[in-house]
């Protein structure tokens, strides 16, 4: 009996060393968002990279300020992600080398079907938020400081209304930073910001029936791939405003000699080649085009 | 070692500053953990006592029962109370989910089991000639019960300060059915939770800190009441 | 005498073990009853019983007339309205003297002014006012047994019951509590009963004495208790006088290995043998002349003298096997098994 337990322990001990040493070969590890990972692109894109080069993904899925912090810490190998300013401050402050334009969705701005404030009308995206503002009708933000957020905050200021800027001071490596976030001005009554991913500020603006903003893939998702379907509709899309591009960016080398600059740069090559690119045109959520290649 | 010494500067400068945000999200914290423990302990001393001090043939049962309700995470009580609060839900009418009622709603499912529990081990250590002396004296049943929780008071109101404690530090009810609204269901472990996604470490544990600071002020004061305790019995 | 407590086939079981069986027992209002056996013969459970705080296995209580019913909550929170149990070690509860001499006249809805009253006299009965703002719990164990007489005191309960009053309290303050029991049953008629292992003392006020062994009640009058000293003591046996009799009995050394040369001495009236004139007696026997003889039920007791009265009980088919008559001579047999001996407390002696 001893022996046999004896025998068992070192297959698992085997196995898991094994297993260990065989993927540490070619695994890229990778941040990403959480609606990157939620429109399931991954799921189809990763397995024909890995076919194509060997390369396995390990995919870390966070907020956008998190998944850039990651590669800010040299937590991970590529970033892949959606905001486009803080892309190109990641490269111009050193910690990646290069940004890749991947491709594109877009964002949509949500509402309760019978539409209490008459965005559906409004000719553009600024329009339709201004009637939101006031309307008075709740609008649900994601406050988490993702690329959604991000664009969010851009919207509100291009869009006339008046916003005020909150700002506090943390200390980071012993220097007083500042950290501001962007809202309407006056707003407490209406503007609910919930610092949650997007499925949950779905969810939370279908429960109060209240307007928010979405990219177009979580929301295919949950109002073609659930039943019940969720109960918000479009009410303003298609603006150029609401573009999303997305970028791969691997972790600068210099910054963090740790991180596996060579494969980050095979993947980011991979994703924007006609093979990559046609994976992702050909991906399709619920019937739908979800992403437009922007590499070729 | 840096982000430690960053975060403690940080929350330092948050406190002094009496950051409105900081402020809102610590009122929250509190105000929601007050009205489950006060309600928790309004539903659960009294069941407590009444498991403890009565004989009946389930005893056994029910008391294991609640130790396995101990267990439970606060993520089941999140979905458990979301299927029945949100719009879809029997109870979707009432409008409760994202809202502190929804949170305190689910922290009493917490935390009943907890008061209860500890609430029955407090009773039952009460000597039972309290009881007898009452009772030869003239007391009737409810008089009786006063003077055993009166001598028990010790250990109940450790086990509320515990479920204070429970419920200020959880985090799963209080995302799952509050939402993190801010200014309105956004708490202090919520934010953290926020924080960390945003990759903000350092509010993240400037807020930890705060929270800290509380449990360390519970902690002592229900060393400073076990004390007594133990020094009463002796 | 109108009958307070009348008890029948009264049982107690703690699980497996029966505790108490009580045949047959009355006590009457206004008495005062000593309630005597070693420790674990029952005299808790009684008073528990007599003050409602359990329920019998079996058998009944009438009170004041009225049976004992154990179905109604109600009807034993009325009884025990009249009816106070010191404990033998009470407990106070947590706050002042005050609080807790208080405690039964609060439950009673009396007024505040009255309360105060009252807690301060039965404070001074027991000597105690002087502690009555101080903290209960720091009483030290005398002063918390006083404290809790004056608990019962306070109420003016119709029966006071005490469990071992007279324990780890010294004999000057043992006078004290006897004095107070003397009193309370005289200007207040209240009838006491209380529990002692230790064999009497004369002073002690008791009208009559019970006597529990092993949860049987032998007989309840005073009597066959005596002050025994070892005279001469010889390898197994040692010969044992009692003191103002004429007799002397030879035991041995394992049954007196729990005393020192002076001890009491109870002899079980149901255990004592009449024998018949024409076998040869054993050792410990004597010829003795009856002096009294009555029948209780199934059973004759007989009284006979050995310069003391001694007491005899047996039962109505032996008596009829073999009876006897007043005046008549006959030969009796002490066996060892009804022989037990106690210790006896310096200065505590009867003749």
């Amino acid at each position: 009996m001893k022996r046999l337990l004896a025998i068992g322990v070192a297959l698992m001990l085997g196995s898991f060393t094994a297993g260990n040493t065989l993927a540490s070969d070619k695994v890229l590890k990778m941040s990403t968002t959480t609606s990157t990972e939620a429109s399931g692109l991954l799921d189809v894109l990763l397995p024909a990279l890995e076919k194509d080069t060997g390369i396995q993904v390990k995919v870390i899925a966070k907020g956008t300020g998190a998944a850039i912090r990651d590669g800010m810490d040299g937590n991970v190998d590529v970033i892949f992600v959606h905001a486009r300013d803080r892309e190109d401050a990641f490269v111009a402050e050193g910690y990646g080398t290069k940004r890749y334009a991947v491709m594109h969705n877009d964002f949509v701005v949500l509402g309760p079907a019978n539409d209490p404030a008459g965005a559906k009308k409004q000719a553009d995206v600024s329009s339709a938020l201004k009637a939101v503002s006031e309307s008075g009708s709740l609008f649900i933000s994601r406050g988490d400081d993702s690329g959604t957020h991000t664009k969010e905050q851009d919207l509100w200021k291009q869009s006339g209304i008046p916003v005020e800027k909150k700002t506090i001071t943390v200390v980071k490596s012993g220097k007083d930073v500042e950290i501001s976030t962007i809202r309407p001005a006056n707003s407490d009554a209406w503007y609910v910001s919930i610092g949650q991913g997007m499925g949950k500020t779905l969810t939370f603006a279908e429960e109060k029936q209240a307007y928010t903003m979405s990219d177009r893939g979580t929301y295919i998702k949950y109002k073609f791939g659930k039943t019940p379907a969720i109960d918000l509709e479009i009410v303003s899309e298609g603006d150029e405003q609401l573009a999303n591009p997305y970028g791969v960016i691997p972790v600068n080398p210099a910054k963090h000699p740790e991180v596996n600059n060579k494969l980050a740069v095979e993947f980011a090559e991979w994703i924007t080649s006609a093979k990559g690119q046609k994976v992702i045109a050909d991906y399709r959520l619920e019937g739908q085009q979800l992403f437009f290649p922007d590499a070729m | 070692m840096d982000l430690l010494f960053d975060s403690v500067r940080s929350a330092i400068g948050l406190l002094l500053a009496f950051d409105s945000e900081l402020v809102d999200i610590v009122v929250v914290s509190l105000r929601v953990s007050f009205f489950s423990t006060l309600f928790g302990a309004l539903a659960g001393v009294p069941l407590g006592f009444l498991i403890a001090y009565n004989q009946f043939r389930w005893k056994r049962m029910v008391i294991t029962c609640l130790n396995t309700l101990l267990a439970l995470p606060t993520v089941v009580i999140g979905l458990l109370v979301y299927s029945f609060i949100s719009r879809r839900g029997v109870f979707g009418s009432l409008e409760l989910l994202y809202t502190q009622k929804a949170i305190v709603i689910g922290q009493l499912i917490l935390i009943i089991p907890v008061i209860i529990s500890l609430t029955i081990s407090a009773i039952s250590r009460i000597d039972n000639r309290y009881r007898t002396s009452a009772l030869t004296l003239g007391a009737n049943n409810l008089q009786v019960a006063w003077v055993i929780c009166r001598e028990a008071r010790f250990g109940i109101i450790a086990a509320i300060i515990a479920a204070f404690g429970r419920v200020i530090a959880e985090v799963g009810i209080s995302m799952m059915l509050g939402g993190n609204a801010k200014g309105f269901t956004r708490t202090m472990t919520t934010a953290m939770a926020l924080e960390y996604d945003k990759g903000e470490f350092v509010l993240a544990v400037a807020l930890g800190i705060v929270l800290m600071a509380f449990a360390f002020a519970i902690n002592i004061i229900f060393n400073l009441l076990q004390g007594r305790t133990n020094a009463d019995t002796v | 005498m109108p009958t307070l407590f009348e008890l029948s086939g009264l049982i107690k079981d703690y699980g497996v073990r029966r505790v108490l069986d009580i045949n047959n027992l009355s006590l009457e209002k206004g008495g005062i009853y000593a309630l005597r056996g070693a420790n674990g013969a029952g005299k808790s459970t009684l008073l528990s019983l007599l003050a409602f705080l359990e329920t019998p296995t079996g058998g009944k209580i009438i009170f004041n007339g009225q049976e004992v019913n154990y179905g109604t909550g109600s009807h034993l929170y009325q009884l025990r309205q009249k009816v106070v149990l010191v404990d033998q070690s009470p407990l106070m509860f947590s706050g002042s003297v005050y609080h807790n001499v208080e405690f039964g006249l609060r439950v009673r809805k009396i007024g505040r002014v009255e309360r105060k009253q009252i807690v301060e006299k039965a404070l001074e009965q027991v000597g105690m006012l002087g502690f009555i703002d101080h903290d209960a719990s720091k009483l030290s164990g005398g002063e918390t047994k006083r404290v809790a007489l004056a608990r019962g005191l306070a109420v003016a309960p119709d029966v006071l019951l005490l469990d071992e009053p007279a324990a780890n309290v010294d004999l000057e303050n043992q006078r004290i509590l006897f004095e107070i029991i003397n009193r309370i049953n005289k200007e207040g008629s209240t009838s006491i009963i209380y529990s002692t292992h230790q064999f009497p003392v004369d002073e002690q006020p008791a009208h009559q004495i019970l006597i529990l062994d092993k949860g049987k009640l032998h007989f309840d009058r005073r009597c066959n208790i005596f002050t025994a000293s070892v005279k001469v003591a010889n390898g197994e046996k040692s010969v044992c006088r009692l003191a103002g009799c004429a007799i002397e009995l030879e035991l041995s050394n394992t049954v007196l290995a729990s005393v020192k040369d002076t001890f009491y001495l109870f002899i079980n009236p149901e255990k004592i043998e009449l024998l018949n004139s024409t076998t040869a007696p054993p050792e410990n026997s004597f010829g003795v002349e009856v002096l009294n003889l009555t029948r209780k039920e199934k059973r004759v007791e007989y009284t006979v003298h050995i310069g003391k009265e001694l007491l005899i009980s047996s039962t109505y088919r032996s008596y009829k096997e073999n009876p006897v008559y007043l005046g008549q001579g006959v030969m009796i047999h002490l066996p060892e098994d009804a022989i037990s001996v106690y210790p006896l407390k310096h200065g505590q002696e009867i003749n």
